[in-house]
């Protein structure tokens, strides 16, 4: 059985106020506009790499997100492509270890850590971050790991300004403007749209935009009808797609904003008595995610798995956030390997007759 | 209190196979001592000289398919003697490479083996058809893989030794190679089993830019009809994807729908 952390209390505790509205909550009437001259962009990076760490997307076989150790590494940086794997790896990594206990004591492992700086991160993926946040940093039960990581870390986004291609469709999504900075390219210059003070802090010497001006949010040619999916809970509005489904867990695993978790323990072979916690990424499609005691399994079927995940991201998140929990990335449809297009299924065929 | 800090009893014995599993558990290098310290291993006829064969063991771990009628007696002569027992291995868990013979006629396989000789195959040399242990007695736990890896058999051993109730890893092979963000091999119209087998393995085959070719054995979920599609519409011929299908736990596949019986002709 794995742990998701919105328990009842939890999304109840907020009244349906989204808690990004802190990130943005401190500009306190200063210009939320800067100007940033193209050959200003590298010195920018190299100065983030001296603050702390910085990672962007590299392209080689595909885009990745992945640390950028040296000054001249910068070059390799990618602006045109959409990550495979989404950026919350650096806030709710694959695996990670909660507390050790050693000779009979416990150790816990949240560590001061060093500054991060994730550079180039798309609209869909900063959207993603909110939603994380408002599960993980409950105001009753904030997540001590998750806090650590979040604290130490400065986004700065990059808008798209076409959409990078066909399965993208954040442009019919709810998209929220959370993020440190957006870089929103202007030609020869990106506007730089400052939401924060640790924003602000990295471009205070940059000259103000003049202009009023607000970069805007992408568009898209897919569009998700934004029909609500109580009507359509019934099997048969599922079968079709999961027929297609081989279970490969790609959708979830890629998922910016699925963040469910198992833990397990890791013990010293050595000395039983010592060893690891570890908190591990799990899935809803697998059929081991809602198995208990004794073998019963609360959804026994992988329709049934399907259901809750499509379910979850647009209508269950929505009806305690008030707002969807999928931001368009489109990665559960470009990486799935029947390419299920739930946008499609629900677009065209979740209507009654 | 004796009793309770007695080190568990552990078997390692092997039936029809190659013994490459039971080296996986030597192989843990580093950590071998840490293992011999912590358990008494009271039979390992592939390492020991003075083995116990009559038990009682805590733990007996089985390497090897089913495959004659000695393998028949040893394994029921363990499963009587062992509170746990492991089938360690795709040969243990799935009948693996010699399976395949069962979707051949079998004397044309033994003729082919043994040539002339066939004909003497008897007592406990006598064949039966090549079978996972569970078809024969009951089995504890299942760890399969060819050869099984390390952090498997290790995390098995650990969770046993403090009393928790060992969990296999059941996901397919796609989810490590997804963590280990591998461009897909079958996004790029190639070969890959990794949707239909278990993984455990952490994607070492894909990770290097080769397809999974199945020797963990089936997920319990497995969609073959779709995985067949996918593999189809990348240009893999069925006869081969059955050849895949049949290759390492052909009676799994077989029990799990797939229509490989009949696709794949003899040899």
């Amino acid at each position: 059985m794995s742990v998701s952390p919105c328990s009842a209390q939890s999304l109840l505790a907020h009244e349906g106020k989204p808690l990004n509205s802190v990130m943005a909550s401190d500009r306190r009437g200063e210009r939320l506009g800067k100007i940033l001259r193209k050959d200003q962009l590298k010195p920018l990076f190299q100065a983030l790499q001296r603050k702390g760490s910085l990672y962007a997307p590299v392209k080689t076989d595909m885009v990745r997100f992945q640390e950028i150790t040296t000054p001249e590494d910068v070059d390799a940086i990618d602006f045109s492509g959409h990550a495979f794997f989404p950026p919350k790896k650096y806030l709710l990594p694959n695996e990670e270890e909660l507390f050790a206990i050693r000779e009979g004591e416990l150790r816990e492992t949240v560590a001061e850590l060093d500054q991060q700086f994730i550079v180039n991160v798309r609209m869909c993926d900063l959207n993603a971050v909110g939603i994380l946040d408002n599960l993980y940093l409950d105001p009753e039960y904030p997540d001590p790991y998750y806090r650590a990581k979040r604290d130490a870390t400065t986004f700065i986004g990059l808008n798209c300004v076409h959409e990078l291609d066909e399965y993208c469709f954040c442009g019919s999504m709810d998209l929220q403007r959370e993020y440190d900075l957006l870089l929103h390219d202007l030609g020869e210059a990106y506007y730089v749209d400052v939401r924060s003070d640790k924003g602000m802090a990295l471009v205070e010497g940059l000259p103000d935009a003049e202009d009023d001006f607000t970069p805007p949010l992408p568009r898209t040619s897919k569009v998700l009808d934004p029909k609500g999916l109580w009507p359509f809970y019934a099997d048969k509005w599922w079968a079709g797609d999961n027929e297609l489904c081989v279970g490969c867990q790609r959708c979830t695993t890629l998922c910016p904003t699925c963040f469910c978790f198992d833990v397990k323990d890791d013990l010293d072979l050595d000395d039983l008595s010592s060893g690891k916690r570890l908190r591990v990424i799990d899935s809803c499609h697998s059929p081991d995610f809602t198995r208990v005691a004794g073998g019963h399994d609360f959804r026994a079927s992988r329709l049934q798995r399907y259901r809750h995940r499509v379910m979850h991201k647009l209508q269950y998140y929505k009806d305690e956030f008030k707002r969807s929990m999928c931001t368009g990335c489109g990665r559960c449809i470009r990486y799935c390997h029947s390419k299920i297009d739930f946008v499609k299924t629900i677009n065209e065929e979740f209507v009654h007759e | 209190m004796t009793e309770e800090k007695r080190k568990p009893r552990i078997a390692i014995h092997s039936i029809t196979g190659c013994a490459g599993c039971q080296l996986t558990i030597y192989f843990i290098k580093d950590r071998l001592l840490d293992f011999l310290g912590a358990v008494d291993l009271v039979a390992a006829p592939m390492i020991k000289g003075k083995n116990d064969d009559d038990g009682p063991y805590d733990v007996c771990f089985v390497e090897g398919s089913v495959s004659n009628r000695r393998d028949l007696e040893h394994l029921k002569k363990w499963r009587a003697q062992s509170k746990v027992l492991v089938a360690l291995g795709t040969c243990a868990t799935h009948a693996n490479v010699q399976g395949i013979k069962n979707f051949h006629d079998a004397r044309t396989v033994h003729e082919r083996v043994y040539g002339q000789e066939a004909a003497n195959l008897e007592g406990g040399s006598a064949p039966v058809a090549p079978t996972p242990l569970d078809e024969h007695v009951k089995v504890d736990y299942k760890i399969s893989g060819c050869p099984p890896e390390e952090v498997e058999i290790l995390k098995f051993i650990k969770e046993f030794l403090t009393g928790m109730h060992p969990r296999i890893y059941h996901e397919p092979v796609c989810v490590e190679c997804t963590k280990r963000e591998i461009r897909c091999l079958l996004e790029d119209g190639k070969e890959c089993m990794g949707p239909l087998i278990r993984g455990g393995c952490n994607a070492l085959c894909p990770g290097v830019g080769h397809g999974c070719t199945g020797c963990h054995g089936p997920i319990e979920e497995a969609n073959i009809p779709q995985t067949i599609e996918l593999l189809k519409a990348n240009g893999v011929p069925l006869k081969l994807i059955n050849q895949h299908l049949q290759k390492y736990a052909g009676l799994a596949f077989d029990k799990l729908g797939a229509a490989i019986r009949k696709e794949v002709e003899g040899p």
